[in-house]
């Protein structure tokens, strides 16, 4: 049962929002965790062996900032749905970078995890909407 | 530095020029003295017979010309100078006398006996000769007091043109120049030369002080001098030999063009000195302006540095207000989370006071998001430029008022707005005052009705508004530091991040007003605020435009 869940892989630079992440995420049993990283470089290590259905991937981080990170997980796992997961509402110039530059959805972390977690869900159904 | 050297130069040619003319001067009157003793009349007749150059002509012209060359060297026997000048003085005024009280007071023939075929009696100078020497006695005896020094200027010009007009007169073929005649040749030379020579004799003072002076009224006296001189007395020589059949009172004219043309010089000397007066003024005042032109460029260098650092600073200041409340939000929203997380997953193991504690976080973490709400706004309020327009107050309000429907509902909240002007301003940020002072007027009350008045008063060059309230009041103590950043007047218990007030001073002075807080009449506050009718923006100090 717990294989068939869809997985999401993280990549945040703070353990502490990666664990709520991860609490927030499978707390209603609809989403699985499968892997995590601090740093895009190990992340889109991880996320070409993982194959996730989604990525959560915040914009600051050391080493290498998210956008420059995003077109190499899309080529990496080019079945995920990305989720920026950054910034705050006010950031309306990361919303619309993000946006162009191909994610497939925006989220403040302002955002109650609820919301987050059935965005989330919401993209993976459009997927097998369209192609079942 | 050249100008100073070539002025030097001049100096010493003028001085050496007037040292030559005297020791020519000196040599003919030798020359002529020689023949005296020798009793050789060519010696002193200089080919015109019936006007020789007198024993005391020739002595007078010596003594002179000794005297100036002495003066022309730096002055380096007062004493002798001045008796040389004193003794022609003396033969001069013996030999008027003379000719006023028609005596023989023995000094013309004292020395030679005179053969006599002039018309002055024998051995005697002429009348004019004698003037001259006189006045150039005087002159060269006085020639160190400056206070002698228009005496001394008029003198020697006299006595130089009068010496110039003589020796023309000799040399044309002037018919009406019989008293002028009177006069040697030789001895009109010697006049010219010496009157001229001491006139132009470099002095600090006077005439000579300003002709050879380097600046506009030293040229302009240079070049019109000879002019002034030559013109009329050449014009007048020529109207001379024209009219030869005694129509022009010759010598009259001459007289009269030799006084006029001196009082013309001198004149044209003071306008001179005017003009370098007024030049030593202009040098003064463009060297006061330079002077001035680099402290300001000094002040304006120091000022825009000033600017610069204020300008860095306010943008750390933006940058740090900014950044730490991006990166304090997300612990926050971390703390957050897990209390959520907490709560949900885990309530129903809690014990009462368990229950509380979790409450206690949440509680905590309201109040911090506030705050950093407020340090964002505070922060974004002096990054941008100020985008104004003219807005009736009364709309702002009103936003003010919509914005803040749910809490003015829930206090039952009577606001009075009164007739309120139109200003120019930025509807936005002004907005936001209202709302921040609306807001504090309900938040902090004694558990009373709020009742807000907002009215306006027209003052000089700006508009007065205020909004009073029946809340708790400020401590007048407090009034000033109500508006500092995270200063909190009230018990924590009302809710309030501390950055409202300063916020508000912040959009109130960029557009140039004031905002302060005072005591209302029947308890409560007042706050007031100005907006300029026509604000001068200030920038935000070294504001970079958006990119």
């Amino acid at each position: 049962m717990a294989a068939e869940l869809p997985t999401v892989f993280l990549c945040d630079d703070v353990p502490e929002v990666r664990a709520l992440l991860r609490f927030g995420l499978e707390e209603t049993g609809e989403l699985r965790v499968i892997g995590e990283a601090d740093e895009p470089v190990s992340g889109v290590e991880q996320a070409a062996e993982l194959q996730p259905d989604a990525v959560i991937l915040d914009l600051s981080m050391p080493l290498m900032d998210g956008l420059t990170a995003l077109p190499k997980f899309r080529k990496v796992a080019p079945r995920a749905k990305i989720v920026i997961f950054s910034g705050f509402l006010e950031d309306s110039q990361h919303t619309q970078a993000g946006d162009g530059e191909g994610a497939d959805a925006y989220m403040s972390k302002d955002a109650p995890l609820d919301r987050l977690r059935s965005r989330i869900l919401e993209l993976l159904e459009g997927e097998t909407g369209e192609t079942g | 530095m050249i100008r100073a050297e070539r002025y030097d130069r001049r100096l010493r040619s003028a001085r050496l020029a007037v040292i030559a003319a005297a020791a020519v001067t000196a040599a003919v009157a030798g020359v002529a003295l020689v023949g005296w003793v020798l009793d050789a009349p060519a010696l002193y007749e200089f080919g015109s017979s019936d006007s020789s150059t007198k024993v005391n002509t020739a002595l007078c012209l010596l003594l002179t010309a000794v005297s100036l060359i002495l003066l022309a060297q730096g002055d380096p026997a007062p004493r002798l100078r001045q008796g040389l000048a004193w003794a022609t003085v003396a033969i001069g005024a013996l030999t008027i006398a003379q000719y006023l009280f028609d005596i023989d007071l023995g000094i013309d023939e004292l020395l030679f006996d005179d053969p006599g075929l002039s018309a002055s009696p024998d051995g005697r100078p002429s009348e004019q000769t004698a003037v001259a020497f006189v006045l150039l006695g005087l002159s060269l005896a006085l020639s160190t007091y400056p206070r002698a020094q228009a005496v001394r200027d008029f003198s020697t010009l006299i006595v130089g043109i009068a010496g110039g007009v003589a020796l023309a007169g000799h040399l044309s073929d002037f018919s009406e120049t019989e008293q002028v005649r009177q006069m040697a040749p030789v001895t009109a030379a010697g006049l010219m030369l010496l009157g001229s020579a001491c006139a132009m004799l470099p002095r600090r003072h006077g005439l000579s002080g300003i002709v050879w002076r380097d600046d506009s009224g030293g040229r302009l006296l240079r070049l019109l001098l000879p002019l002034t001189i030559l013109l009329p007395l050449s014009g007048a020589l020529f109207l001379g030999i024209t009219s030869t059949n005694g129509m022009v009172d010759g010598t009259g004219l001459l007289a009269t063009l030799v006084v006029v043309t001196t009082i013309f010089v001198l004149l044209l000397a003071r306008l001179a000195d005017d003009l370098h007066h007024r030049d030593t003024e202009r040098t003064r005042l463009i060297t006061e302006l330079d002077r001035g032109k680099i402290q300001l460029t000094e002040q304006a260098e120091e000022l825009s540095r000033l600017n610069e650092d204020l300008g860095r600073s306010n943008r750390d200041l933006e940058q740090f207000a900014s950044v730490a409340s991006h990166d304090l939000r997300e612990p926050l929203l971390v703390i957050e989370g897990f209390s959520n997380l907490l709560e949900r997953r885990y309530g129903d193991q809690f014990d009462e006071q368990g229950g509380r504690f979790i409450e206690n976080i949440g509680l905590g973490v309201d109040r911090m998001q506030k705050m950093i709400d407020g340090l964002l706004e505070f922060s974004r309020m002096g990054n941008k430029t100020l985008d104004l327009s003219r807005t009736p107050v009364a709309d702002l309000v009103q936003e003010a008022r919509d914005q803040l429907s749910e809490t003015i509902r829930r206090s039952e909240a009577v606001i009075e707005v009164g007739e309120l002007p139109e200003v120019e301003c930025e509807p936005t940020t002004i907005a936001i005052v209202f709302q921040n002072l609306i807001a504090n007027a309900i938040k902090y009350t004694d558990g009373r009705i709020p009742e807000i008045r907002i009215g306006a008063e027209e003052r000089a060059g700006s508009w007065l508004i205020e909004v009073a309230d029946n809340g708790v009041g400020i401590d007048p103590k407090f009034a000033t530091s109500a508006f500092d950043i995270f200063r909190r007047l009230h018990p924590a218990s009302v809710s309030g991040a501390g950055i409202g007030l300063s916020t508000c001073r912040r959009i109130i002075e960029r557009h140039g007003g004031e905002i302060w807080v005072d005591p209302g009449p029947d308890g409560g506050s007042v706050f007031r605020f100005t907006l300029p009718k026509e604000p001068t923006v200030t920038e935000p100090a070294g504001a970079v435009e958006p990119s």
